[in-house]
Formats: C-alpha cells, sequence, structure tokens
C-alpha cells in the first residue's frame, strides 16, 4: 500500500529528526593518549544514571530536573564500528577497577535522550522530546591530516623539512634522514627503496609519539593510527623527501615522482573521503588533550602540541569559509577544548590550567571565533581517581591529593606542583617543576546507582549539548 | 631658537665590557616544587563542609547619621500634607451634613489606627531577624575570585540562618550532596544559588507580584489620599516582612535605608497621584471614564513602585547577592501587572 512512500523513508525521518533540531553528532577526538575512550563511557554512563545521580548540577537540563531517562539506542551508520561502551564499563567497574582498552579507529554509540521540552513553541506539539546524541570517536591523528589538503607534496615536505632540524626531532629523524639523502630522487622508483623510506618515517613518527617524547604533531596521521582498513596498504608507503629542488621534474617514473603520486592519492582516497562521509556531518567537536603530560615531558612537546591543536583549529577555520568548506560543507559550530586529566592536580590549580589552555590557544581562538564557531577551554577530569585534601606539611598546610596510584596498591597523597597561567620560558621548563602520577579508576560501592565522579563533565555537556533542549 | 637637545641619546653597551647585574641575566625560578607526603601525614577533609557548627549571631547596631535625619524630615513632611489634605476632606463633608462628616472621620480613624497596627506588627517581626549585610559582601568576594576552599565558613553562617526550616532542609541536603571537592568557590556559590536559593527566589517573586496587585487595585478603588497612603503603607510593610521572613533575614542597614527611602517614595506617589488624579478630572470634565482612567494609572504606578520596593527587599534580604543572570527584572512584574489589571477589568466588564 505504501509503495509511493520514497525508499528511503528511514533517510526522511531522519531529516525531519534533523531539521527539528531533535539530532546531534558529537564528534571527540584527542592528541594521543588523552583518554578518549574514558571521556566517552565516563559521558554516556553519566547520562545514563543522571536520573538518580546529583553529578550533573551544571549540566541544566538534568538539573532542572527536565530529564526523562536516557538509553543507547543502535547506530545509524552501520558501516563504522560500534563504541563498545558495555566493555569499557565492566572494566572501568571490575574488581580490581581497570581503565578501558584504548579504541584505535573510528567508532560511533547513540544515545536517545527524552526530555521535557522547554520550548514555547514546541511544547505544544509534544512536551516530552528526544534527542539522538550520535558520540563519534576518532583518533585525532585523523584530523591533524586535514591542513594536508592544502598543501602541494612540496609544500609538505618542506614543512617537515622544517620541523626536523629543532630537536627532538633533529636526532630522532636522523636514520631516515640519512636514509632518504642517499637516494636520487630522479632515478626510477625502486618499490622496496619506497617501502624502505616509509618504514624508517613511519619508525620515526611512532617514536616520536612515544611517551619519552610526547609529540603530538605527526603527519600523516594513518602512519601511527592507521585505522582497522589501512594496515599495511601501500597506500601508506610515503613520506616526505628533504630538499627537494625547484626544478625537479614529474615525469611519472622518478622516485619523487612516485612518492608525489602516492601523497596525492593518499589525500584522494583517504583523507577526503573521511571528511566527506564522516567529518562533514558533525555538529560538536570535543578536542581533548593531556596539557600535564607535555608539562612533565618537555618544552619541545608542549610546544608540539600547542602547534598540533592550533593547527586543528586552523582546520575548523579552513572549514568555514576556504577549501575544504566549499568542497563537503562543514557544520560544526562548536568547538571544546579541553585539558584532560584535572584529577591528577589539585583543585585550586583548576583555574591556572584553564587559563593556561586559553594562552596557548590565543591566536587561532580569535580566528576561529571570527568564523562564528564557538569555542570554549575547560579542564575536565572524565572519572576522577583522587581526593582532594588539606595537610600541614613541614609547618605549611598545603592542599594535596590523594589516589592509588597505578603502580603499587599503597595509596598515595601529594601536592604534584604548581601549574603556571601563562606560557613559561623554556629555560623554565625545568624537570623537577611538576611531579604527576598515573592513578587507578577508584573503587565505588555504588558505581550504577549514582553515576561516576568527574571534575567539569557537567560544564563540557552544558557547553556541548545544552542549547539542544 | 634655542637649539637645546630634549631628548636622551640612545646608548649603546659593549655586553662583553660591561656586566649586567646578576638577576637580570638569570631567570628565577618562582615556583612550589611538587611534593609526595609521607604515608603517616593527617588529612583535614573537604567534608568538614557538611557539618556546620553554631556560630553566635551578630546583631547589626543602628547608627544615626544625615540619612536618617532626612528620612524623618521627609516623613514629618509627607505626614503635615496628609493631615492637611484629610482635614480638608473631612471638613468637606461636615459642611455637607454633620452625621456623614463624624461618620467618615469615625470611619477614617478606625481605618487608619487598624493599618497602623498592623503594620506595626510586621515591622516588629521584620525587627526580629537577622541582618545579612556582612554575609553578601562575603559572598561577593566568593563569586568575584577565582579561589578555591574558602566557602566552608561562609555556607556554615548561611546553614546556620536556615537550620530551624523544614521547607529547606532537602535543598540543603542536595546542595551538600551534589557539592564535591573539586568545585570551586564560584561554583559552590552557584550551585547554593541553583540548588536553595533558587526556590525562595521564586517563591519571593510571586509575593512581590501579588503585592503588588493587591496595592495597585486597592490605591485604585480608594478616593482619598490618606487612605492611598495608609494602604500603601501597610501593604508595602507586609511585603517586606514576607519576603524578609521568607529569606530569613532582614536587610542591614544600608539596605534598609534603601528600603526607607523607597517606601517614603511610594507613599509620596500615592499621596500626590490621588491629587493629580482628582485635578485630572476637575480639568477632564469629571466624566467616569476619565476618572477612571486616571484612576488606573495611578493604580498602576503605586503597583510598579511596590514592586520595585519588593525586588529591593529581594535584593537586600538574599544572603548570597544575586548574580547579573538570576536578578529579577521589574520589567517583567510590570508586564504581569499591566496584564493582571487588564484582564480583571475585562472580567468585570463582561
Amino acid at each position: 500500500m505504501k509503495k509511493w512512500l520514497p525508499r528511503s523513508s528511514t533517510t526522511l525521518n531522519e531529516r525531519i529528526n534533523r531539521t527539528l533540531d531533535k539530532q546531534v553528532k558529537l564528534a571527540v577526538t584527542g592528541l594521543s593518549r588523552s583518554g578518549k575512550t574514558v571521556f566517552i563511557t565516563s559521558l554516556v554512563h553519566q547520562l545514563l544514571h543522571g536520573l538518580q545521580a546529583t553529578r550533573l548540577p551544571f549540566f541544566k537540563m538534568v538539573n532542572n530536573g527536565r530529564l526523562r531517562g536516557t538509553k543507547v539506542m543502535p547506530q545509524p551508520d552501520m558501516h563504522i564500528p560500534a563504541f563498545r561502551y558495555d566493555l569499557a564499563i565492566e572494566q572501568l567497574c571490575g574488581e580490581p577497577p581497570a581503565w578501558p582498552q584504548p579504541t584505535n579507529g573510528i567508532s560511533e554509540i547513540r544515545l536517545a535522550i527524552r526530555y521535557l521540552s522547554n520550548n514555547p513553541l514546541l511544547k505544544h506539539f509534544s512536551s516530552i522530546g528526544t534527542l539522538y546524541v550520535d558520540i563519534i570517536d576518532y583518533p585525532g591523528e585523523w584530523l591533524l591530516d586535514l591542513p594536508l589538503l592544502e598543501l602541494s607534496y612540496e609544500q609538505w615536505s618542506a614543512q617537515i623539512t622544517q620541523l626536523c632540524k629543532i630537536e627532538p626531532r633533529l636526532s630522532l629523524s636522523e636514520e631516515w634522514r640519512a636514509f632518504i639523502s642517499q637516494v636520487d630522487l630522479n632515478t626510477e622508483a625502486d618499490s622496496a627503496i619506497l617501502r624502505q623510506a616509509s618504514e624508517l618515517y613511519t619508525d620515526f613518527l611512532h617514536q616520536c609519539k612515544s611517551p619519552k617524547y610526547g609529540l603530538s604533531l605527526l603527519q600523516p596521521g594513518r602512519f601511527t593510527m592507521p585505522g582497522d582498513d589501512l594496515k599495511n596498504a601501500p597506500l601508506l608507503e610515503f613520506c616526505p623527501l628533504l630538499n627537494i629542488p625547484e626544478d625537479m621534474k614529474d615525469d611519472g617514473k622518478s622516485f619523487y615522482s612516485q612518492m608525489k603520486k602516492r601523497y596525492e592519492s593518499y589525500k584522494e582516497r583517504v583523507i577526503k573521503p573521511f571528511y566527506k562521509e564522516h567529518f562533514a556531518s558533525f555538529d560538536r567537536q570535543i578536542v581533548l588533550a593531556d596539557v600535564l603530560k607535555t608539562f612533565q615531558t618537555s618544552y619541545a612537546s608542549f610546544v608540539d602540541m600547542r602547534n598540533a591543536i592550533n593547527m586543528v583549529l586552523e582546520s575548523f577555520q579552513y572549514g568555514k569559509s576556504g577549501l575544504i568548506n566549499k568542497l563537503f560543507g562543514l557544520n560544526i559550530d562548536k568547538i571544546l577544548f579541553a585539558a584532560t586529566k584535572a584529577d591528577h592536580i589539585t583543585p585550586d590549580q583548576l583555574p591556572n590550567l584553564e587559563n593556561f589552555l586559553q594562552n596557548m590557544l590565543a591566536t587561532s581562538h580569535n580566528n576561529v571565533i571570527f568564523e562564528g564557531v564557538h569555542t570554549e577551554t575547560l579542564a575536565l577530569a572524565a572519572v576522577k581517581c583522587t581526593q582532594a585534601a588539606y595537610t600541614i606539611f613541614e609547618g605549611k598546610r598545603i592542599s594535596c591529593i590523594k589516589g592509588m596510584p597505578v603502580v603499587g596498591d599503597k595509596p598515595i597523597a601529594l601536592f604534584p606542583g604548581q601549574i603556571p597561567t601563562d606560557i613559561l620560558m623554556p629555560e623554565q621548563w625545568v624537570k623537577e617543576r611538576f611531579h604527576f602520577i598515573d592513578f587507578k579508576p577508584p573503587r565505588l560501592a555504588n558505581i550504577h546507582g549514582s553515576g561516576l565522579p568527574h571534575i567539569r563533565l557537567d560544564r563540557a555537556l552544558e557547553f556541548l549539548l545544552g542549547d539542544k533542549f | 631658537m634655542d637649539n637645546t637637545q630634549t631628548w636622551t641619546a640612545p646608548i649603546f653597551f659593549d655586553l662583553d665590557k660591561i656586566n649586567l647585574e646578576k638577576e637580570e641575566e638569570q631567570i628565577i625560578l618562582d615556583y612550589t616544587p611538587p611534593v609526595i607526603l609521607p604515608e603517616n601525614v593527617s588529612f583535614e577533609n573537604y567534608e568538614a563542609l557538611a557539618e556546620p557548627t553554631l556560630e553566635p549571631i551578630n546583631l547589626s547596631h543602628s547608627v544615626i547619621s544625615p540619612w536618617l535625619w532626612l528620612t524623618g524630615t521627609l516623613g514629618l513632611f509627607l505626614g503635615l500634607m496628609l493631615l492637611v489634605n484629610t482635614y480638608q476632606f473631612i471638613f468637606q463633608q461636615y459642611e455637607n451634613n454633620f452625621f456623614v462628616g463624624s461618620l467618615f472621620l469615625i470611619l477614617i480613624m478606625v481605618i487608619v489606627g487598624i493599618i497602623s497596627n498592623l503594620s506595626w506588627q510586621s515591622y516588629q517581626k521584620i525587627q526580629s531577624l537577622r541582618t545579612v549585610s556582612d554575609l553578601q559582601k562575603e559572598g561577593n568576594t566568593l563569586l568575584t575570585s577565582d579561589a578555591y576552599g574558602n566557602t566552608t565558613p561562609y555556607f556554615n553562617k548561611i546553614v546556620n540562618f536556615y537550620a530551624d526550616r523544614p521547607d529547606i532542609k532537602d535543598r540543603l541536603e542536595l546542595f551538600y550532596t551534589t557539592l564535591n571537592d573539586s568545585h570551586q568557590d564560584r561554583d559552590v556559590c552557584k550551585l547554593f544559588s541553583n540548588i536553595v536559593l533558587k526556590d525562595i527566589d521564586k517563591q519571593a517573586y510571586q509575593i512581590v507580584n501579588q503585592r503588588s496587585k493587591e496595592t495597585a487595585l486597592m490605591v485604585m478603588i480608594s478616593q482619598i489620599a490618606i487612605l492611598d497612603a495608609i494602604l500603601t503603607l501597610w501593604r508595602n510593610v507586609r511585603l517586606i516582612r514576607d519576603v524578609s521572613i521568607l529569606y530569613g533575614s532582614k536587610p542591614g542597614f544600608l539596605g534598609t535605608i534603601a528600603l526607607i527611602s523607597s517606601l517614603i517614595q511610594n507613599l509620596i506617589y500615592a499621596d500626590v497621584s490621588e491629587m493629580v488624579a482628582e485635578g485630572m478630572a476637575e480639568i477632564l470634565g469629571g466624566s467616569v471614564l476619565s476618572i477612571m482612567s486616571a484612576q488606573v494609572a495611578q493604580g498602576i504606578g503605586s503597583g510598579v513602585l511596590t514592586a520595585r520596593l519588593g525586588l529591593q527587599t529581594m535584593k537586600s534580604c538574599r544572603p548570597l547577592p544575586f548574580t547579573d543572570k538570576e536578578k529579577p527584572r521589574l520589567k517583567k512584574v510590570r508586564k504581569e501587572l499591566v496584564i493582571s489589571l487588564k484582564s480583571f477589568f475585562e472580567k468585570k466588564a463582561a
């Protein structure tokens, strides 16, 4: 009977939902090991337990008692792997509790949030509304690929060459640079050499990423985070070249031409599809960054993270008015930058951490706001695993945190150091200044009753979703 | 022309020859180093916040200042004006008829007596409450600072305030369960405002709305200046009393001054506007419509002024100051007042 209905009635329904502002795609990403999985797990858990809990006082919709329940729903995009909330929460609530396994690619989870409508117009149609929140998790490294779309192979190579002139990249890239400089760019390409060059380059990126150096600006993103579909694909066998002569000819066969070709096809086959299929449909974006890690690692790691985040921000700037937007269109209207692991510092340092993050992003922040994208910076902890306390130490009253360290079974109390509000000079960036320790997740008796303890997750929710209810 | 140099020439230092002072060469590392605390150290938990300790309450002392003199003389002036006005009214009635005059005289005296008594009682009730001006000051610094961990004594004092209030107990408990050790001072204040005070604000707002409507209607109906004034006085004092009781506190010295001066303004308005309305009726020829419209306008004016007084009372009685977003708006009350009066007349007309 209903043959006249268009076959894609589900998509039609989807569209109506979207026009009535009832669906929102929330993209979560972070620069290497910043706690995306824990963040999403905690966020889902908070929303699922929003009815009983008193843990979201600054998420207005919940605090006003308008929430009518949340449920995990089957996700709309069947081709994206599901985010395994069930597994993650099991690990987090296990005995003993453990941090969930990190995810290595894109994944998605859909939540349906029922709420009492506050909109004076829509109130009369239906007093209870449903908001579908699709949370999409993807590696931050992929986000760093976006700027490549606007760079030619030569430009990109020049950029990398520049980066490799400064420590710690200078010494880390030595092997790869030595190899690549002895290759004649004009000779016919040998696939073995191509592969070896790209392997060396990939090794170099992996080393940069290791906790010892903690660098974030690693392009191309798929080299360190290939995702499940691209592991060992020849598409990833290329690398930038040092010092390309300006009169280099592209004859289609030479080593240089091959590299260039592969770079272009990487852009065409990997970056563009990702943006077309996923990125273009995101409404809200949260970027997580482990700023504390850079405090403890080195000044270089901090500079690198700053450059990476600024580059990400610039992409959004491109996104609104530049090439990307012309190609795919961009919906993102709110970006939240969050410094994670805020429970690793004493609570009186929280505003400092936020100010620091703000200072770190000042310039590109300005540009993004200029383009009409709302941004906010927050210090948060998705799962709070320490307790704050005061103690008298050597005659002085100091603030400290208490928690169970990942190694060992004795709780430890420490004052982890003062967070500077402004960017430090490289000389001031001394090792003894900070001491952050990784903690185990808290053991809680009533984890399924009241939601996980957190710091400022409710504010993040208010910023990201508050206007949708 | 005098060619003397008025600027200092640039000087170049040769860094090899000149020694800069040590301090400028070095960057001073100015930070508190991290510490891992020994195991046997004892902690003070933030939970101390949840167990308020009772503290004695300071009653503020009244001070005599020029302001009081001003309000006193203004009050005297007002009273005199009213007396003259009333005398004229009664005198008129006596000229018409002795009995009618006596009846009016007795009636007015009875009304004034009752209302003065009621107002006096309200005033005494207000006096028995505690002042909050110090708390407000403290709250303001907490709200504007970036600090952490200073809220305990402040909220202990406020909780003390509401110790014998069963209607607020639940809210207070919710406040304490919601609170955790990562909240900044500002967050704690916002939480308290959202969870505990928001309800009280709503009720207070209702009272203000109700009283301003009542005042508007009474002033509209009554025809004699002294009745207007005394009714306004009564409703206003009653309004201050109700709002104060709701917040459990009375305004501090400055707040009181502001309230009294605003109360006097209201009385003057009620008084003067009545005379203006009379004058208007004479000018416009005393048609029913012109009298009515003048009366309505007068009523609305009185109502709005009462509402303003009410909002001022709310502001000066709330232990935690309003943030800009939370502030109740006079505009809204005025709108509601006009709408409700309109509906009142439409009902009457129908």
